[in-house]
């Protein structure tokens, strides 16, 4: 608890990329509260994978696209 | 639940313990704690928390939703979402902890037939600490993530 999660995201950039969509225009998309998309963006929550492929399903774009993980932690 | 409906309760939770132990304290100035009147306190407490919590819940919500209607977006869910309910179930965790541990503390209690006063006492109090861990521990989640 109180971590940040190592999964970064571009959730910021598209929502401009997509009309500078609004983060309670995304919240409304993908059927969660405003509070959620800001704490996905700024990382202190993971999704689960359900709405991780809504929100990348909500910018017509691939889930890697959305959601990136380090290299290194990977291993 | 959401958000405000956990600051309603890290608030009623605190204020309610204060006012039953001022109130039981202060009638212990000049007797045994054991001889003071506390059940009718007690009742009053849980009643009193009840009420001030959907009271908070109630008051918040309506607040929000002109909040938002002001601002011309639709109200966030009543009901939250999926890391409402994530959160929801680890400060539940941290409630579990406080109050096996009252349970505990209450059965020692009653094994040194000791004055029904502290055990019930014992449990009242678990339950106080229960609910603002649980809801301290939400906010937390809440601020800072999960």
């Amino acid at each position: 608890m109180g971590r940040s999660t190592k999964v970064t995201n571009a959730i910021r950039a598209l929502r401009f990329a997509h009309g500078e969509m609004t983060q309670a225009e995304l919240a409304g998309r993908i059927g969660v509260t405003r509070q959620t998309v800001i704490a996905i963006e700024q990382g202190r929550y993971s999704p689960s994978l359900e709405m991780a492929f809504q929100i990348a399903r909500a910018f017509g774009v691939p889930l890697d696209d959305v959601f990136q993980y380090p290299e290194a932690e990977q291993a | 639940m959401t958000e405000r409906t956990v600051w309603a309760s890290l608030v009623a939770f605190p204020l309610v313990g204060l006012v039953y132990f001022t109130v039981i304290l202060t009638q212990a100035a000049d007797r045994p704690l054991e001889e003071v009147s506390w059940v009718t306190p007690m009742l009053w407490a849980w009643g009193s928390l009840i009420v001030l919590i959907i009271v908070g819940v109630i008051a918040s919500a309506i607040a929000t939703g002109i909040k938002a209607e002001a601002a011309g977006e639709k109200p966030d869910l009543e009901d939250g979402d999926e890391r409402d309910k994530l959160i929801e179930r680890f400060g539940n965790a941290r409630a579990y902890t406080m109050s096996s541990f009252g349970g505990l503390v209450a059965t020692v209690l009653l094994m040194l037939d000791v004055d029904r006063f502290w055990p019930a006492n014992a449990l009242f109090l678990a339950g106080l600490l229960a609910g603002i861990v649980a809801a301290g521990s939400r906010i937390r989640a809440y601020r800072t993530g999960l």
